[in-house]
């Protein structure tokens, strides 16, 4: 035993690289916690060189062809599937036009050499909290489409991510797309984030605003402050409730930098975060409203 | 007088194949049955080895060996001599080697020293400088007296003080006692790493007949062969050390590194060659990283803002082992002056054992650090007298040719012209006029300023030297020790030859390898001095050269010595340019159409010794420590989220009296680089510790560093050329000062603004919010009111 | 991290003192354990497979006795660890009392996790070595009934 994690190389494993989601199923359904899933491999490979994981068998999705699918369907929403980069997300016409927060959540993270690689779902999968891809998904109720040999579910993103390293699926279980609602044209999302020095974030924010509906609909999710990404309720309904807009975005993040679970970490207090919270709601919510 | 090349701005000479990707560096080599080496490290701080079990280890297919500590207990170094290889009885760190496993793949390798049992018997650790200072605090060394240390160095045996350095100057009490206004003020800094992009990793081969190949990621040959021979008692010429292009140094790879250690797995594993590669996790934890500091600092003015007296405590924490920290804290203490004159100084500079990563040298060696302190004394000072930060700074400089430093050294003539530096620094930034209102109003912008003064750090008698062979087409190989790790040195050395011989560029070369065995000999390459020492010693050599060819020419041309010239790469007679002979016929001697031949192949040789620099005063600390002063200054224009306590700099002037521009694209890039690196090192670097003494931020997600978008937005770089006489075209070394000034004037410009003191390095957005809350709460408020009045008020139906 | 915990289990103190002092028998309740060995001094070195969400890896773990006092029914030991690239290190410390018929077992752990782990998984581990200290005494428990 070293100090944490030494290694310039990583463990053993079997590579494999199934051409059908069938094929990758049956894999998984055989080796099961023996076996992980690779997407871009960015996280992965990382958590294997740190021998966070160490499994004997690594299944490579990209050759799967269904899975590289990224669709937009009127009145049914978007879906990206599990092999779809970041890249391809953050040039995707209709997530720039319709849904704001992912684009912003995309185009802030990382680089273009990551963002090549990188998935979306794997993002969703790593499951390590200060990521940016589940928050604004959360905001816009996102679905994950996971399967398995005998089974197909569907799970909200908001409940698959239990909290760090720790999410919603069965060994021998594929995430295979993420389901965006449609939303009505009125909508509004947006994202911010607080990063200095690295790309990973000390707070972000994904809020998603629909005036137009009755009842009226808010979501503000929180990222990298807590265990998972977390909603404010409690000043959702301020916005909701409050007909003076300028003094609902105070109370709203007022509140919401109280209610939230908050920790401190390597990278920030929890003081410093709340404050942050603060901050990130009274910019976002400004900006949704004053482009109205 | 116009140049060829001297003053024009040529590009790197290994610019090309480094943006190919196909300059070669100790990372890319493999050697015919090469084995590979890993660390087994410490987990715990501070204990006593009870056990070591290698037997599983050695189970695992593919390891040929285990090393313990035990085995081969030397003691290496070459300033405090602390160092073991492995260690021997008692773990210091947590990352402290403990054993290596060698194998003949690096998975193998990997994979056997998690099987590596190690029982330890731990001991309360220390992790704060000043809890090891305390008469009681448990001995991290307990065998100090027996290490072998340079003169320049007191260690104190029986206490945690690797290096203890005093200077006293004036009266100091007295010097309060007639002040009018005294401040006593304290600052700490954090340690950091070098993040060169190349990770230290060594190959060396212990050959049957005693010979040791050493090839490695290190800014130079002496050193390394110096540590290795006084470490293993090997003859000197016994030992080859090569090293070819290497990716980043900054001070990082100039003290003690992994050759020794490697050396011995090499013997150990039957006289194969063995690589060792450290991993990032390890640069963090096991490799060298720079210094943490308190200082205590008192400070006397007169009214009219002279600097009366300076009383300050430097206390290093210099981890578990300080072989070149003590240099760096001897440094710290005679750099306390900066660029001012003070009649009465004390210094007092600690070089004190925690138990925590060990500690060398980063650019700028120490003088960070004391400017760091000194240069915020002066503005507070300045705010307290009421005189303008410029205008005591002004007051207060240095006077070239007049002044004497704190160690006494009288400042030559041609030093510099401090005054130009702060006159060009104080225009640059527009000093005085008031920063445009930023457009987000719970911001504010300001400017602030430093200046700075450093020479190379180095013992009195630190030499170089250059060896010129001419080759049949009158082609040059230059033949110089001093490293190639980015500063751009040698294309500038190169530039001197081409110059002086009237030669294309092209026609001179130097290899990418450095060799003991085929190099010149140079003391070390830090300090900003290659340029300054080397070139000294190249010019020699040309001199020698020259007269070489001279002596031939003169025969043949039948024209005395003094009339002969050389230009464009002919020999000719002055006046009369039709008599001439071309450089081929002469530099492997001259035949007659007879076939008579006088002459032979030329070789110019030159040194460079320091003649007048002298050990300081081991009670005083007086004497000549350096070869050259470089006078600069650094001056930002930033703005401060009051909100965030975010900084951006939008805004740095730097601007550096170096005598002689020799290239200006490379000193661009000097600049540039140091302006980066010091950026990055106030606002952001840190390496944290848990309260167990483990990093919890070995890797650039935790650890952070700028990136893109956190650089200045405009920077501005002005160079003054005072000529200092003996100096190469009157050059001065600049490579590690560029980023001296930086911290402070970032910690002047907020103080001098908004009056909030920032006494710590990382000056990150949380520990900026912070200290504004406390010291400015009424700002704050302030700030929130305007970032949370909302203008567009919006009615909406529900 | 400190954590601690009581239990009654239906059993003489004395029997449950006899169980819980022999490590060969400690050891047996310990949650994925997979090889083990215990020395004269029962010092103890065991390879335990440990899975915290989804990160799976072997720990290889140590324990000494500091203190045993079976007069006052308490014993105090020392744990180290490593495994997925972090360590771990803490103090353990059981006092029985006896209450007419059954045993009180009372526990308190400071525990502290360093490395990739740590900084990674913190939160979770809180809830983790619970779990496993739980299902332990439980074990011990049924071992004892
Ligand atoms: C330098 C750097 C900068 C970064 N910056 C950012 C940033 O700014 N913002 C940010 O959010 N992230 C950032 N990241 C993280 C990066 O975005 C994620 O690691 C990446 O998105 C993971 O996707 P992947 O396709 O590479 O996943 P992989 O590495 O392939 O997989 C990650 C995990 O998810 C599992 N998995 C993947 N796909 C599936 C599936 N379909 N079904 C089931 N399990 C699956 C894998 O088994 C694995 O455990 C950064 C990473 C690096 C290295």
């Amino acid at each position: 035993m070293s100090f944490g994690a030494p290694y310039l190389t990583l463990p053993e494993f079997t590579y494999h690289k199934p051409k059908s989601l069938k094929e990758a199923l049956q894999l998984l359904n055989e080796f099961r916690d023996e076996a992980k899933v690779m997407a871009g491999g960015v996280g992965l490979i990382a958590f294997m060189k740190e021998r966070l994981l160490a499994p004997n068998h690594v299944i490579d999705i990209k050759d799967i062809p269904e899975l590289k699918i990224i669709e937009y369907r009127k009145g049914e929403g978007l879906k990206i599937g599990a092999t779809v980069t970041m890249s391809e997300i953050e040039k995707h016409d209709i997530v720039r036009e319709k849904y704001v927060a992912l684009h912003q959540a995309v185009k802030a993270g990382s680089d273009p050499i990551i963002k090549n690689r990188a998935t979306l779902v794997g993002n969703i999968c790593e499951a390590i909290p200060w990521v940016d891809g589940p928050v604004p998904l959360i905001a816009y109720n996102a679905e994950l489409e996971i399967m398995s040999v005998d089974n197909v579910r569907r799970m909200p993103v908001s409940e698959f991510i239990k909290g760090p390293v720790e999410i919603s699926l069965e060994p021998n279980e594929i995430v295979t797309s993420v389901y965006l609602p449609d939303l009505p044209p009125e909508a509004k999302s947006l994202f911010m984030k607080f990063n200095t020095g690295s790309e990973f974030a000390l707070a972000t924010l994904a809020a998603y605003v629909n005036d137009s509906k009755k009842p009226r609909d808010a979501r503000l999710v929180y990222g990298a402050v807590s265990t998972k990404p977390v909603r404010a309720y409690e000043a959702e309904k301020i916005i909701l409730t409050n007909k003076n807009i300028s003094e609902a975005v105070i109370l709203a993040a007022e509140k919401a930098s109280k209610e939230i679970d908050v920790i401190s970490d390597v990278l920030a207090t929890e003081d410093y975060r709340r404050h942050l919270v603060k901050l990130l709601t009274i910019n976002v919510l400004s900006r949704i409203f004053e482009v109205g | 007088m116009s140049f060829k090349y001297v003053g024009k701005p040529i590009p790197p000479q290994d610019g090309f194949l480094k943006v190919t990707g196909t300059a070669t560096y100790t990372f890319d080599l493999e050697l015919p049955g090469m084995l590979y080496a890993k660390l087994v490290t410490s987990t715990v701080p501070h204990a006593r080895i009870k056990k070591i079990d290698v037997s599983r280890a050695l189970g695992v297919p593919g390891v040929v060996r285990v090393v313990t500590g035990k085995e081969y207990p030397y003691r290496v170094g070459m300033y405090a001599g602390d160092r073991d290889l492995l260690a021997i009885d008692k773990v210091n760190w947590v990352g402290h080697p403990v054993a290596a496993v060698i194998a003949e793949t690096l998975e193998a390798a990997e994979k056997a020293i998690d099987l590596v049992d190690v029982e330890y018997e731990e001991l309360p650790a220390i992790f704060d400088p000043l809890e090891a200072l305390k008469p009681d605090a448990l001995l991290i060394h307990e065998k100090m007296e027996e290490y072998r240390h340079s003169p320049a160095f007191k260690p104190i045996p029986g206490t945690n003080i690797a290096n203890k350095f005093t200077l006293v100057r004036g009266d100091v009490e007295k010097g309060f006692r007639e002040s009018d206004v005294v401040l006593e003020e304290e600052f700490h800094i954090s340690h950091v790493s070098h993040c060169y992009m190349e990770v230290q990793n060594v190959i060396a081969h212990y050959h049957l007949d005693g010979t040791v190949e050493i090839w490695t990621s290190w800014q130079n040959v002496a050193p390394v062969r110096q540590i290795m021979a006084l470490s293993l008692g090997i003859p000197h010429n016994k030992i080859i050390v090569r090293i070819p292009y290497v990716g980043g140094g900054f001070g990082g790879k100039a003290g003690l590194g992994w050759e020794a250690l490697v050396a011995i797995l090499s013997k150990a594993a039957g006289h194969r060659p063995v690589k060792l590669v450290l991993s990032r996790k390890e640069q963090f934890s096991t490799a060298a990283v720079r210094e943490g500091f308190h200082a205590f600092a008192k400070a006397g003015f007169k009214k009219d803002g002279t600097f009366n007296a300076y009383s300050v405590r430097f206390i290093l924490d210099a981890g578990a082992y300080a072989d070149y920290t003590v240099n760096v804290g001897r440094a710290v203490g005679y750099s306390a002056d900066g660029c001012y004159e003070i009649p009465n100084i004390n210094v007092e500079s600690l070089t004190v054992y925690t138990n925590k990563i060990p500690t060398t040298a980063l650019r700028g060696f120490g003088y960070p650090e004391s400017h760091w302190v000194l240069e915020q004394i002066i503005d507070r000072a300045a705010k307290k007298l009421g005189i303008d930060p410029s205008e005591i700074r002004r007051k207060n400089l240095v006077k070239p040719g007049h002044s004497h430093t704190c160690t006494g050294e009288r400042l030559r003539e041609d030093a510099g012209d401090p005054q130009k530096v702060l006159k060009t620094l104080v225009d640059e930034i527009g000093w005085g006029k008031p920063s445009e209102n930023p457009p987000e109003p719970w911001k504010v912008r300001a400017k602030g300023l430093s200046l700075f003064v450093k020479g190379p750090a180095q013992p009195p008698n630190a030499a170089a030297s250059a060896i010129l062979k001419f080759n049949e087409d009158a082609s040059i190989d230059l033949l110089i020790a001093t490293g190639n790790f980015g500063q751009g040195t040698v294309t500038a050395l190169m530039q001197i030859v081409a110059e002086e011989f009237g030669l294309p560029l092209e026609k001179v070369r130097v290899d990418y390898v450095r060799d003991t065995h085929k190099s010149a000999y140079t003391w070390q390459t830090v300090g900003s001095r290659g340029l300054f020492t080397d070139g000294i010693a190249i010019l020699k050599a040309i001199e020698d050269a020259k007269n070489q060819i001279f002596t031939v020419a003169s025969e043949v041309l039948r024209c005395p010595k003094d009339q002969l010239e050389l230009v464009d790469g002919e020999v000719r007679v002055k006046g009369k340019p039709w008599e001439k002979i071309p450089l081929q016929d002469i530099v492997m001697g001259y035949t007659y159409p007879n076939g008579n031949s006088i002459g032979g192949p030329v070789i110019g040789r030159g040194v460079f010794m320091s003649t007048h620099t002298t050990y300081l005063d081991p009670d005083t600390g007086q004497g000549n420590p350096t070869i050259f002063h470089t006078f600069g200054g650094t001056a930002v224009e930033l703005e401060l989220d009051l909100l965030t306590g975010e900084i951006n700099i939008l805004k740095a002037v730097e601007v550096l009296d170096l005598g002689k521009v020799i290239n200006p694209l490379l000193v661009k890039q000097q600049t540039h680089g140091g302006l980066i690196m010091g950026t990055s090192i106030s606002l952001y670097e840190e390496i944290k510790f848990d309260e167990r003494g483990w990093v919890v931020n070995p890797n650039f997600t935790s650890y952070y560093l700028v990136r893109i978008k956190d650089l200045p937005r405009e920077v501005v770089a002005r160079y003054i050329e005072t000529p200092q006489l003996d100096g190469p075209y009157g050059a001065r070394g600049i490579g590690e000062l560029t980023m001296i000034g930086v911290a402070p004037a970032i910690a002047n410009a907020i103080y001098n603004s908004i009056g909030v003191k920032l006494d710590r390095l990382p000056m990150n957005p949380e520990y900026v919010w912070r200290a504004l809350r406390e010291q400015r709460p009424d700002l704050v408020e302030e700030a929130w009111k305007r970032f949370s009045k909302y203008e567009k008020i919006v009615e909406v139906t529900i | 991290m400190k954590f601690e915990g009581k239990l009654a289990v239906q059993s003489r103190i004395d029997k449950v003192w006899n169980f819980i002092s022999d490590p060969e028998k400690v050891i047996q309740c310990i949650p994925g354990i997979e090889d083990y060995s215990v020395d004269e001094e029962k010092r103890v070195t065991a390879k335990v497979k440990v899975s915290i969400g989804f990160i799976k890896g072997i720990f290889h773990a140590s324990s000494r006795v500091l203190e045993e006092d079976p007069q006052r029914y308490i014993a105090k030991l020392n744990l180290t660890g490593s495994g997925a690239g972090s360590g771990f290190n803490g103090t353990v410390e059981i006092k029985l009392t006896s209450l007419d018929g059954s045993t009180q077992i009372a526990w308190l752990a400071d525990v502290n996790v360093s490395g990739p782990l740590g900084s990674l998984a913190k939160p979770m581990l809180e809830g983790y070595v619970r779990r496993i200290v739980e299902q332990l005494f439980d074990c011990v428990k049924q071992r004892l009934a």
